[in-house]
């Protein structure tokens, strides 16, 4: 499967300077991941110790930068969701 | 002959005293002579409009002005008019419903089993949970306190006590205790990293039941970081229960996280038995079977937070809602049911305790799944030589609108009968 699907791929690439709130699967140590993004310029919102993923806020040209990364697996666009009653 | 004014059952009279003016449509009940004297002919009399004529007894519905009723009474085949009124599932006919009751009566209530709610927070204050929350994440900022009522009443299908209502509006296990955490603004919204902060607090906090009655809009694969956090969950061990949605009835219309593979997936149904129409159906985007099982989900009477008007109010400490927000709880609690009586079951044994024990409603299995949950089915093959006592399960009442026909206690049943 695809690090990044191709619609997010393609929003990224059309919008390099817009901010994305994406959540990040990564292989290694969170801890020393997020230290790596953050050297990147990247913001490290939260970890999720679970699977291994971080959520992050970054440019566009960050996040397909970050795609690049062999120790990304996957990068999704954070989404709204709410509550199921009324 | 009883007099005309007599037939008219009060109720019904002060809604036509009350009626704006000559031409309001008031829904009543036709109660005849005998089923031969139904009078098909009410439906060409002045300001009438013929409903439904009944075969198992001699009554019609219809809507007819203040003046076709007063008609209607003077008709010597008319026995009574009453009021239609609007039937609602109780929490104290949902949970008899899925035959709980006898479980209860087994001593199995949920004490000892930690039920997480990852909702919009808990109105700490009422008396159904005092003494059972054992912690709190706000991770929205507004603090825990519910300002929306959907957490509340979430909470409290799962596990209140019915304090407020002398145990009428009893919750599935009442005795287990309760992780809170508040994922969704006041406003009922939140971001699905939220809900992953929420469940995975859950996870570090020892829940063994999270019920989460929230999700995305549109279909889902079951292939994205919710659905993959909720996986993981249960890889630890965690039972986790999500609602269907409320896209129904168009299919491929289960979100995430609903549409994770291994969890326990929820749509809703009334207590006679028929899917919600709101209910979503499956299958996933790529293809699975969802929901799982179906529990009650429509006009729940449960927990109101305080200074919340969420749903209907009944009261202060108590309002009606549907959704299968609902319809999760249920599921919730009786995981917790199930996990007390044997506590070394995997989450994916409860999966397929409580759906092969389901009782199936006749829908396909993108709507029902494999049909309703049944606590007392769930749970009587885990302990030893089970006796239940018959406990009959309670007619919905009317609505909460303090009419006197909710006091004739024959009629509601009567309904009932007359719509099965």
């Amino acid at each position: 499967m695809a690090k990044v699907s191709a619609e997010l791929r393609k929003t990224l690439r059309e919008s390099p300077n817009d901010t994305f709130d994406l959540i990040v699967r990564v292989e290694g140590e969170l801890q020393e991941r997020s230290a790596e993004m953050n050297a990147m310029g990247v913001n490290v919102k939260r970890q999720f110790k679970l699977t291994n993923s971080l959520q992050i806020r970054c440019s566009g040209a960050q996040a397909l930068k970050l795609a690049r990364e062999d120790w990304l697996v996957r990068a999704d666009t954070n989404r709204p969701v709410r509550a199921l009653g009324r | 002959m009883e007099a005309p004014e007599n037939k008219i059952v009060n109720g019904l009279w002060r809604s036509i005293e009350s009626a704006p003016n000559s031409d309001s449509q008031i829904s009543v009940i036709l109660r005849y002579r005998s089923t031969q004297r139904v009078m098909r002919y009410t439906e060409y009399m002045p300001g009438v409009h013929f409903g439904r004529r009944y075969r198992l007894g001699p009554y019609s519905q219809l809507e007819a002005t203040p003046a076709a009723i007063r008609t209607l009474a003077a008709s010597p085949d008319v026995v009574r008019i009453y009021q239609d009124v609007a039937m609602r599932v109780f929490l104290d006919s949902s949970v008899p419903h899925i035959h709980v009751p006898y479980v209860w009566e087994q001593a199995l209530t949920g004490k000892g089993i930690k039920i997480a709610v990852v909702d919009t927070g808990i109105d700490q204050s009422h008396p159904d949970f005092q003494g059972r929350i054992l912690n709190t994440y706000d991770i929205t900022g507004e603090t825990v306190q519910d300002g929306c009522g959907h957490g509340t009443h979430c909470a409290s299908i799962a596990a209140g006590s019915g304090a407020a209502s002398k145990s009428k509006y009893r919750g599935v296990a009442p005795e287990a205790s309760l992780l809170i955490a508040k994922v969704l603004r006041n406003d009922g919204s939140g971001m699905m990293s939220d809900v992953m902060d929420g469940v995975e607090w859950a996870v570090d906090q020892g829940a063994q039941v999270i019920s989460l009655s929230l999700g995305e809009a549109g279909s889902s694969d079951g292939n994205d970081p919710l659905c993959d956090l909720c996986e993981a969950a249960v890889q630890r061990g965690v039972v986790v229960v999500a609602a269907a949605g409320n896209e129904g009835p168009m299919g491929y219309s289960v979100g995430s996280p609903a549409a994770a593979p291994n969890i326990i997936t929820i749509g809703a149904a009334s207590d006679l038995d028929r899917i919600a129409e709101f209910s979503s159906r499956g299958p996933t985007a790529d293809g699975r079977v969802k929901p799982d099982v179906v529990l009650p989900g429509v006009d729940i009477i449960a927990a109101r937070a305080q200074g919340t008007s969420m749903g209907m109010p009944l009261d202060a400490y108590y309002t009606s809602a549907s959704g299968t927000s609902m319809a999760t709880p249920h599921a919730a609690g009786l995981c917790a049911l199930i996990l007390q009586a044997d506590s070394k079951l995997k989450p994916a044994d409860i999966k397929k305790i409580m759906m092969d024990t389901a009782r199936d409603l006749g829908y396909g299995p993108n709507a029902q799944g494999v049909g309703l949950a049944d606590a007392w089915a769930a749970v009587k093959g885990l302990i030893g030589n089970p006796q239940p006592t018959p406990i009959p399960e309670p007619e919905p009442t009317p609505s909460p609108d303090p009419s006197p026909i909710a006091k004739i206690g024959c009629l509601p049943g009567l309904l009932k009968m007359l719509i099965k």
